[in-house]
């Protein structure tokens, strides 16, 4: 055809159609289907436009509530293991105390290097550094003393400070060792040099001592070779650090300056660590929240209308995401499907009119699954349960491919088969929001406490028309996947 | 209809008022039809295609900018709407082959001018993408690469539609024009095969209240 020729055409055309002479009449029909339209819009708007929104709620909601079992999960044992294991510290602490008391000049020496310590772990506790940037020792050891030292030395300060300069100048002629009595003067904001000024105050002149003073009584208590069943914290340091150094030299006042904080530190810090690992394993796995990720891979068959002698077998993967509370697990995931199928061309709704109807359609279907399940286990023993479950899943076409078998049908007329389109695809335009019902049985074996197998028989029921041929496509098969519990306990329940 | 009119009922159907919006309807019926019945298969289907369009100016009337002319606006949706109503069609895959065509299409064009009822009725006979590409091109005046992007194919697939659609056509108006010619009908393609007029029929006639 040449261009005049196609000028022409739709020249003719287009004055013929853009104003046609007598305009379709007003049909009062048209007008009731418009407005029971309108009158259906408003429906519409009420329940199927708020399905994203319900559904999104719904996530927010699973993703809230899970963050918030997750978080009282792991916080409450920590707490839990502080209680223990101050405890546990207390009362070592004490049978020390009882040891090492006896000896003369120790505890001056012990007091002295828990100074350091106590004022350490004192900031640690303000500032909250204790649980978090410390080694596994410092959790469970700096907040132990922190509260009571602070208590302790801040009583001891002002009753010592007005006679510390003179009390270190008694230690330094005491001593004799220039090494130690300018270290012990210059603290004098120290701890340390509080206590020890206590201490020598109770060994050279016990008239100045001040009654009531948390450090005096540590010092009076060791210097009499008592132990003090009450003996708090800061008694809790002083023995901890005694024992570091108890092959020192027997003299008290010359071993002083050689107390090395460093070596005090790694005492302390090294005695509880066995302490700490002990309260772990006694929480209850079953009274928390476990989540979940898994991988999960099936294969299944396919067929609309419940017409399985025209099944075909697909294959699905993808991973979840699930929250165990007790017996119910509520799980959530992605899944890729591939779903093929074939149907009549009865069950396949299109608004194209074929020129001649094909027999058959047969679709290949890839798909996003999105499930939100809820399951019950019913049976457990050991490492093996089984849970039932149902839900409902979102289906999110990616890429729909329908091939239209004609057959022989119209060679009855010429023998030419298939004069209609012969494939039809469709791509990433069709959404089904909650619009398959699923049931589910699930058989777990727990390998151990962190992972485990699952062996899974399902159908997957449609609720309504999916997909751009709008077909009830109905799947059943049978999923295997492997369970990661991401705060799973030690041991399996 | 006058200006003021239109943006009294205009008002209306902002306000959801049912009576204004049953005018606006009646108003422009025809022409919302028009349009419709070009890139329909028929009258009902042009009806619900139609039904939809309007369903869009009820509900984002609100949008209208009223310094614009409104049938140009309420063209516009009502050939959106047309081409999402088909849009699943639009991609299908003909086995069909056109060369077979091509060879009965030899011949001129005559110079009879088709009346529209023989023009709507050859545009609808057309494959869907065919019609769409074609009443996209030749009657609305969009070039292949903006019919491309609405339709989300290539231009050159909106070439070669638009090239068997006119030798469709084409083929349809010889086809007419041979028949008219044959019968010695004054109007093209309108004619009738019928020759007997039946004993029912002819009580069916006299018995029908409304002649």
């Amino acid at each position: 055809m040449s261009t005049e020729e196609e000028n022409k055409l739709d020249k003719a055309f287009k004055n013929g159609l853009e104003d046609p002479v007598n305009e379709p009449a007003f049909r009062e029909a048209d007008w009731g289907a418009m407005e029971q339209m309108l009158d259906q819009g408003k429906k519409r708007s009420g329940i199927i436009y708020l399905l994203p929104i319900i559904s999104g709620i719904a996530a927010v909601l699973l993703i809230f509530l899970g963050y918030f079992f997750f978080k009282t999960g792991e916080t409450k044992p920590e707490k839990k293991n502080q209680v223990a294991a101050t405890q546990s510290a207390k009362s070592e602490a004490i049978d020390k105390a009882k040891n090492n008391t006896g000896t003369n000049g120790e505890p001056a020496r012990q007091v002295a290097d828990s100074g350091k310590q106590q004022t350490k772990s004192a900031q640690d506790a303000a500032t909250g550094l204790a649980q978090t940037s410390r080694p596994e020792s410092g959790k469970t050891f700096f907040p132990l003393s922190s509260g009571k030292v602070r208590r302790s030395t801040g009583t001891s300060r002002p009753a010592v400070n007005k006679e510390q300069q003179a009390i270190a100048n008694d230690i330094a002629k005491n001593t004799g060792n220039g090494k130690v009595s300018p270290n012990i003067a210059d603290s004098k904001s120290d701890q340390k040099t509080d206590v020890l000024a206590n201490n020598n105050k109770a060994t050279t002149n016990a008239d100045k001592t001040v009654p009531g003073n948390a450090g005096d009584k540590t010092a009076l208590s060791t210097v009499d070779g008592k132990a003090d069943q009450k003996a708090d914290v800061l008694a809790n340091n002083t023995t901890k650090a005694g024992d570091k150094t108890a092959t020192a030299p027997s003299d008290g006042k010359t071993s002083l300056g050689t107390v090395n904080d460093k070596e005090g530190q790694k005492t302390i810090a090294a005695t509880p660590t066995k302490q700490t690992t002990k309260p772990a394993i006694s929480r209850n796995p079953g009274s928390r929240p476990i989540f979940a990720l898994g991988i999960i891979a099936s294969s299944d068959f396919n067929g609309v209308n419940s017409a399985f002698q025209q099944t075909k077998i697909g294959g699905n993967f993808g991973a979840t995401f699930s929250v165990t509370f007790k017996k119910w697990t509520i799980s959530t995931g992605a899944q890729y499907d591939i779903k093929p199928y074939l149907t009549n061309f009865d069950n396949y709704h299109a608004s194209y009119k074929f020129p001649t109807n094909p027999t058959s359609v047969q679709a290949d279907c890839r798909m996003l699954d999105i499930p939100l399940n809820v399951n019950y286990q019913v049976y457990h023993q050991r490492a093996n349960s089984i849970t039932i479950g149902t839900g409902l899943s979102s289906y999110f076409m990616l890429r729909e491919d329908y091939q239209f078998n004609y057959g022989n049908g119209n060679s009855a007329y010429g023998g030419v088969a298939g004069t209609g389109p012969q494939h039809y695809t469709v791509i990433n335009r069709n959404r089904n929001i909650l619009s398959v019902l699923n049931i589910d049985a699930t058989y777990t074996h727990q390998i151990n406490s962190k992972f485990g197998v699952t062996v899974q028989p399902y159908t997957k029921v449609p609720l309504s028309d999916v997909g751009a041929s709008q077909v009830r496509l109905q799947s059943t098969g049978v999923a295997f996947g492997i369970n990661w519990n991401i705060n799973a306990s030690s041991k399996p329940k | 209809m006058g200006e003021e009119e239109l943006h009294q009922l205009i008002g209306g159907c902002i306000r959801k008022d049912r009576g204004s919006q049953k005018m606006l309807y009646k108003a422009f019926y025809g022409f919302s039809m028009g349009i419709c019945l070009r890139y329909a298969n028929n009258r009902e289907e042009a009806a619900e295609v139609m039904n939809q369009g309007f369903f869009k100016v009820f509900t984002r009337i609100d949008t209208y900018d009223t310094t614009r002319p409104f049938k140009a606006w309420l063209g516009k949706i009502m050939t959106n709407v047309s081409i999402d109503y088909y849009r699943a069609n639009l991609k299908m895959a003909y086995a069909e082959d056109l060369d077979k065509a091509e060879n009965i299409t030899d011949g001129e064009l005559p110079d009879r001018k088709l009346n529209y009822e023989d023009l709507l009725a050859m545009v609808q006979r057309l494959p869907n993408a065919y019609r769409t590409v074609f009443n996209l091109y030749a009657i609305e005046g969009y070039t292949h690469e903006e019919i491309g992007e609405m339709l989300d194919i290539a231009s050159g697939t909106s070439k070669s539609n638009l090239h068997k659609a006119r030798q469709k056509l084409k083929q349809m108006i010889l086809e007419a024009d041979s028949v008219a010619d044959n019968s010695k009908y004054n109007r093209g393609m309108d004619y009738s095969s019928s020759v007997a007029i039946n004993r029912v029929d002819i009580h069916n006639l006299f018995t029908r209240k409304n002649i």
